[in-house]
């Protein structure tokens, strides 16, 4: 039997919809943090951090888990989002299973990805794990890590080159300016003047206008793939919703004196 | 005909804070015209004009730097699948002969009764469009907020929508099958008010939405493409009188441009009522800010009497509460835009545990 120590018994309190973290090795990394209190802040649940000491290592799988809850409280803290943390130890699945009985309403389980899937196949709500640098189909994530630095350095260089010739375009412009006001307030064929400036400068500085928003982060939201998403965490939620549930027989004839 | 223009012209000289003004008042614009698809330039013409920019000047400038803006905004929003190309250009047609109309009304009341006599008609054309529409999309925009459901199509638009009167057109992106005959009041009060105010989005986007029964998005997306061929017309007459300070134009594109990309991207974030309920909020104000410049009018025609104190009095107050509206309908976007973003996350591709 699982020897169950735990730390923090708040959330038997809290009657809210909870996301259960769980830790990798005692450790919570910055993907899963980031991707749970994300998470938590767009369903307005609240974060259970749990670390399962699987090898029985004591004291220091204690301070080790301690400190990355720690920082995961801390980030849900600084997002508004109520978190607290327990330690447990033994077999990962039943202490799982044992703190989502023990707490209720726990909505979804968030690990590393690392985690290995067979000590969380039988857990009974949805297990969302989040893709780290170093998994086990590392080459691909890597590789769209790399992409993705790629990508954001192609952003950077599209914003200097767009800015420098946006800013070339206006210094033309501007330092001969009694010259260009002169030519381009002609009338007649030379409308074409300003009208062919501003179509290019619209062009040019419109380039450099998106790609700094990009690069700022601000960019157009794509509502199909939050619907996506959200529609694949439900299915697997109704799939997976399997929960043995215990029925108890009254006898109502028990106890009653005749 | 450039020779009267280059002799009647005083093109200004530009200073540090002109820019700056320029820049700020072309952003906060392109701000609310990517989002509820025109707006910013009832601002910048009478803002001009107040650094000693002449009015034809300054028109003229205000619709040049209008069109490549209304095609950056169209193009971005076109990316996101919300412009009605067919639908736009449709209307554009209408519109290009209700701005024709409104010259010809403008003109004749020039003649008739002179500057004042014409300040006079677009001030109450302001005032009675804007606070007549305003409230009706302001209730609209309510009612939905209230019940918190999504936009529906008014009664009006369905009734139109069934009536089969050749030819009939439709809309793939609006979702909406409608006869061209319906289409054509909405491009040419758009044409005629663009002629009038300056902004025929004020009416087109409401009538896409109430008569034609298009969403905002698409309808506001739209107004985009209109916005660009009617500002591509008026633009290439104007830089024929030899009208447009090309050095204005490209100050005010500069921030223009900026903005009307985080319009657009904004369009993505909140709910489509919000995009009614900013056009709503700045027609309203802008309604009350023209009726604050009527009493000057009035004063010229000597329907009135006013001393001077009280005319410079009720015209900076009109024109404090015009820039008012800009950034009422710019902090509600952004805002929206905050909120919103804070709410919404985009997850990283999931692994499912096996």
């Amino acid at each position: 039997m699982t020897d169950l120590i735990e730390k923090d018994n708040r959330n038997e309190l809290r009657n809210s919809r909870k996301i259960l973290v769980l830790a990798n090795n005692g450790l919570f990394r910055d993907h899963v943090i980031n991707h749970s209190v994300q998470l938590a802040g767009r369903l307005g649940y609240d974060l259970v951090a749990l670390s399962v000491d699987s090898h029985l290592e004591g004291r220091s799988f204690e301070t080790r888990s301690a400190e990355s809850a720690g920082n995961l409280c801390e980030r849900a803290g600084l997002n508004g989002i109520h978190c607290s943390s327990m330690t447990r130890s033994g077999d990962i699945e039943f202490a799982v299973e044992d703190a989502i009985h023990d707490m209720k309403r726990v909505e979804i389980v968030v690990t590393d990805s690392e985690t290995k899937s067979e000590s969380i196949r039988n857990i009974s709500v949805p297990v969302v794990s989040v893709l780290s640098a170093s998994d086990d189909q590392g080459g691909k994530i890597m590789t769209a890590q790399r992409e993705s630095s790629n990508s954001k350095a192609k952003v950077i260089g599209k914003t200097a080159g767009f800015g420098l010739l946006s800013a070339a375009c206006y210094a033309a412009v501007f330092t001969n300016s009694a010259a260009v006001m002169q030519t381009f307030t002609k009338g007649g064929w030379y409308a074409a003047l300003p009208i062919a400036t501003v179509v290019a400068i619209s062009l040019v500085h419109g380039a450099f206008a998106h790609n700094l928003w990009s690069l700022l982060g601000i960019e157009a939201l794509k509502r199909d793939q939050v619907r996506k998403t959200e529609h694949k965490v439900i299915q697997k939620r109704k799939t997976q919703r399997k929960r043995p549930r215990a029925y108890a027989y009254v006898n109502p004839f028990h106890r009653v004196d005749l | 005909m450039h020779d009267i223009a280059n002799e009647a012209v005083k093109f200004i000289d530009l200073t540090a804070a002109y820019v700056i003004f320029l820049f700020v008042v072309g952003f906060i614009g392109g701000l609310v015209s990517g989002f509820i698809g025109s707006g910013g330039a009832f601002v910048l013409t009478p803002g001009m004009m107040s650094l000693g920019v002449p009015g034809t000047v300054a028109v003229a400038s205000n619709m040049c730097h209008k069109f490549p803006k209304a095609l950056v905004g169209a193009y971005k929003r076109f990316k996101y699948g919300q412009v009605d190309l067919k639908l736009g250009l449709v209307l554009a047609v209408s519109a290009g002969a209700g701005v024709q109309v409104g010259i010809k009304i403008q003109r004749m009341i020039l003649e008739k009764w002179g500057q004042a006599g014409s300040d006079l008609y677009v001030s109450l054309s302001f005032v009675a469009v804007l606070i007549v529409v305003g409230l009706y999309v302001l209730r609209d925009a309510l009612n939905i907020s209230k019940s918190g459901g999504g936009e529906r199509v008014v009664l009006l638009a369905r009734k139109l929508q069934n009536i089969n009167l050749w030819p009939m057109m439709t809309f793939k992106t609006a979702n909406v099958r409608i006869s061209f005959w319906f289409t054509l009041p909405v491009g040419f009060a758009t044409g005629m008010l663009a002629a009038t105010i300056a902004v025929g989005g004020f009416i087109g986007v409401p009538g896409m939405i109430y008569l034609l029964g298009v969403s905002s998005l698409v309808a506001s997306a739209s107004e985009l493409v209109i916005a660009f061929v009617m500002g591509m017309g008026g633009s290439i007459n104007w830089a024929m009188h030899g009208m447009v300070d090309i050095r204005l134009v490209l100050i005010i594109l500069a921030g223009s441009l900026l903005g009307v990309q985080l319009g657009a991207i904004g369009t993505t974030y909140v709910k489509e009522h919000m995009i009614k309920f900013v056009m709503a909020t700045i027609m309203l104000i802008v309604a009350v800010s023209r009726g604050f410049a009527i009493p000057k009018y009035l004063h010229q025609l000597g329907l009135i009497s006013i001393n001077e104190g009280t005319m410079t009095v009720l015209g900076s107050i009109s024109f404090i509460m015009m820039c008012f509206a800009l950034l009422t309908g710019a902090t509600i976007i952004l805002v929206s835009m905050w909120k919103a973003r804070r709410a919404t996350y985009i997850p990283e591709p999931l692994v499912e545990a096996s």
